[in-house]
């Protein structure tokens, strides 16, 4: 027995050295996890900053609005065009990434239902509407961003129409106050939806430990689903079926998004910004947000350079597009259909590898696996 | 194992199975009425995903829908107290296989391995016979039925996207990273191989190591550690417990009596016709020879079936791959020279059906012949082709087209044969 001690002592050591070279080894080398950062920057640098700019810019609309209808004329309409076209820039990258209240309380809906529907909104001026109580009765049809846009554009017969209804003397005042309503159902809107988005990003923001987002995965999972929706908008609501790509009909004009005030084509490339925005971070100037980049990047290099080179083609191919959109497939229909196809390349990227490689489960079912 | 086949064994293993089997069926049961599923994944979708040889299966009505479920909990309730258990089982498989024939969106290993194990049960009830005991013979079925569920499932992970990229392990459990404690070693490499290699080696050497009395303890322990690490980490809904469950039959015949007081019965003997039960063994043994042939199908198919998935299903492919999809339909109808384009997400398909359907070639062509249908139905003297584009990334790969691009699948039939179709998979996956 005492022979064998000093053997038994260098047994004991070797084992314990192995085993510390084995703790050594099982310290976790820390790869950043760095999708909190993620969550919480998309939470308080997208998010909440968009929502706070488009709920300054609907005051604005309302103002303008009001000083439209106090003194009609080319200057006061061009304030109040100027005011909603600015307000649809937050709004269109807000829409980029349909979640939280946006879709969950139906704002979408309440602050910007299309293709606008003029019947609807004339409805609204035909009964005189001049007070929120009035106009609550009315569906999303007849308020929100495009009946605005609607009262306030006339892409054949230009502002002198516009100014010449509104001063109607007839039904001029009932559409003036019609458009001050409007506005002001607006940035109420635009209050509610900030107010209901606080505790969403606030979840959102401390993923992983709050009740919406018990795990980060949770969390990355549905922002990925939302960006995902949000492409899917653009593909098809934007361009697929007003321009008949998807349809194989002939274009739908009146089916575009803001097509009186000829805004589509900025509407498109606000919401490829809104997805530019989260998912480059503060590669696309979104303070120090790591952009879902970060966790494509460390897990896939080569996927990560595609997205980034598909999104790349996808904001030129927008750029490339000549306006107005519900001219363009009569004047350069290649243009629109590659601005289309590059959009669906980029979903489609997003849906399959970047979705694989993240491991993202389906929204809406929790059916067991395997 | 190595007993005589007509040996006579205690049936005290196979009646305490049978009970947990049968609770585990009615919970599961009741546990997807309550989770909502009968509405959003049987009667909400308007469009269901058929097995291929399967399309005579009605699709039930919602009345017969929560019948049928209640028929399941009803007869797995029966089964544990021993009632009728012929009946109960062979019910309950039938009204359980039933349900899962409504839309192969759903297939799950361990649903087609519950009703594999309801038929065994209900061709060689594991009830004991007039001297409380069995021929080993139906002791040696009922676990080889279920040892087959971690053999095969070792099998397929006996590949170079598990063992050698430790995929798709590195992607799930990097899911898990803010775990606490533990979180930070998830996105570690180390990891994903070691519990890659482990996985394996557990699937393909626990049934002996439970079968043999030295190592019977530390691999069952081993067991339900794997089983409630995985059921934690995973979203496998039953399938752990039912497995903790089931891998008890590998215990000695009569180890429940060790909980028993000398000469009390689990059971009540019931008389056999030696004759019935021979036949129905045999039949049984034909369930299982099945089991053992079809997952070697796939190698009739040129390439990988991580890719193709002809040979995936009915083979006990546990959890090996992690996909992501994305398709769109093109159709064009030869009559009126129109040519559109349909996404998934726009049709009447769930998500999840959407999703399942994304990366599995008979799917996609199974829901192009319906559009091509659907629009030669609505649109009289229209000729629908239907091309796809569909792209599919596999466990972290960057994605490649799935299908060629040219074919019209409308016009293509549902088939065993090799789809050739189906493009070459990257490169890892031909």
């Amino acid at each position: 027995m005492t022979r064998s001690r000093p053997w038994l002592l260098t047994g004991l050591g070797l084992l314990g050295l192995g085993l510390g070279a084995i703790a050594q080894l099982g310290c976790p080398e820390v790869e950043d996890d760095r999708r909190g950062e993620v969550a919480q920057t998309t939470a308080e640098l997208l998010l909440q900053p968009d929502l706070a700019e488009a709920r300054a810019r609907a005051l604005t609309l309302r103002e303008a609005a009001t000083s439209l209808c106090a003194g009609p004329g080319p200057t006061s309409l061009d304030a109040a065009q100027e005011a909603w076209w600015e307000l649809r820039e937050p709004w269109k990258r807000l829409r980029a990434l349909p979640l939280g209240p946006i879709v969950d309380e139906g704002f979408d809906s309440a602050i910007d239902f299309w293709p606008a529907r003029p019947t609807s909104v004339e409805g609204g001026v035909e009964l005189g509407v001049s007070n929120q109580t009035e106009l609550d009765t009315l569906g999303v049809a007849s308020k929100g961003l495009p009946a605005i846009e609607y009262l306030l554009w006339d892409p054949v017969n230009g502002d002198e129409a516009i100014l010449a209804s509104l001063t109607d003397p007839e039904l001029g005042a009932a559409r003036c106050d019609y458009v001050v309503v409007l506005a002001a159902d607006l940035e109420l809107r635009f209050e509610l939806l900030d107010s209901a988005t606080a505790e969403f990003a606030d979840a959102l923001a401390t993923a992983g430990s709050s009740e919406r987002f018990p795990t980060l995965a949770v969390a990355i999972d549905e922002l990925l689903n939302a960006a995902i929706a949000g492409l899917h908008d653009i593909s098809e609501r934007e361009f697929g079926k007003p321009l008949g790509l998807s349809t194989g009909t002939e274009p739908q004009p009146d089916q575009l998004e803001s097509r009186f005030s000829d805004r589509s084509r900025t509407d498109v490339r606000a919401a490829v910004e809104g997805f530019r925005r989260f998912y480059l971070g503060a590669e696309a100037g979104v303070g120090e947000a790591p952009g879902l980049t970060a966790l494509v990047s460390q897990a896939n290099a080569e996927i990560d350079a595609r997205v980034r080179e598909q999104l790349a083609t996808t904001v030129a191919a927008v750029e490339a597009m000549p306006e107005p959109m519900r001219t363009i497939m009569e004047v350069d229909p290649d243009a629109a259909a590659a601005a289309r196809d590059a959009v669906l390349a980029l979903r489609q990227l997003l849906a399959a590898d970047v979705a694989g490689l993240l491991g993202v489960t389906v929204s809406l079912s929790d059916n067991d696996g395997d | 194992m190595t007993d005589p086949p007509t040996r006579r064994v205690d049936a005290a293993s196979l009646v305490i199975l049978r009970v947990i089997v049968g609770l585990l069926v009615f919970v599961s049961a009741v546990r997807f009425v309550a989770k909502g599923w009968v509405e959003e994944l049987l009667l909400a979708p308007e469009f269901h995903f058929r097995y291929w040889g399967f399309t005579w299966v009605p699709e039930p009505s919602p009345a017969l829908a929560y019948a049928l479920f209640a028929i399941v909990a009803a007869s797995g309730l029966a089964l544990a107290a021993g009632w009728a258990v012929r009946a109960s089982a062979a019910l309950a498989c039938l009204a359980f296989t039933w349900l899962e024939l409504v839309d192969l969106s759903y297939y799950l290993n361990h649903y087609y391995f519950l009703s594999c194990l309801l038929l065994c049960f209900a061709l060689v009830p594991p009830r004991p016979e007039h001297d409380g005991a069995v021929p080993a013979w139906k002791l040696g079925l009922v676990r080889a039925q279920i040892g087959l569920v971690y053999v095969y499932a070792g099998i397929a992970k006996l590949d170079g996207d598990w063992l050698v990229h430790a995929q798709p392990l590195r992607i799930w459990l990097a899911r898990h990273a803010d775990l606490p404690l533990v979180g930070p070693w998830m996105n570690e490499a180390w990891l994903a191989y070691a519990a890659s290699w482990s996985g394996a080696a557990f699937d393909l050497f626990v049934v002996p190591a439970l079968l043999s009395k030295r190592t019977r303890i530390p691999a069952y322990l081993a067991l339900i550690g794997f089983h409630t690490i995985t059921g934690a980490l995973f979203p496998i809904g039953m399938f752990p417990w039912v497995m903790i469950g089931c891998a008890t039959i590998m215990f000695e015949p009569d180890w429940p009596r060790r909980w028993l007081a000398p000469g009390s019965r689990l059971d009540r003997p019931v008389p056999v016709e030696p004759r019935r039960e021979a036949l129905a063994g045999a039949l049984a043994a034909l369930l299982l020879l099945v089991q053992i042939a079809l997952p070697w199908r796939h190698l009739a198919y040129p390439g990988s079936v991580l890719w193709h998935e002809q040979g995936a299903r009915f083979s006990y492919r546990v959890m090996v791959v992690e996909k992501g999809g994305a398709v769109v339909f093109r159709l064009h109808d030869r009559s009126s020279g129109r040519t559109w384009q349909v996404d998934p997400q726009d049709t009447e398909l769930s998500m999840l059906q959407a999703k399942m359907m994304s990366t599995q070639p008979d799917m996609i062509a199974a829901y192009a012949r319906h559009l091509a249908r659907e629009v030669e139905r609505e649109q009289p003297g229209s000729r629908v082709e239907v091309r796809v584009d569909a792209f599919v990334a596999v466990n972290g790969r960057p994605s490649a087209r799935l299908i060629d691009p040219t074919v019209d699948l409308a016009a293509v039939e549902d088939r065993l044969a090799n789809k050739a179709w189906v493009l070459a998979g990257p490169e890892g996956l031909r």
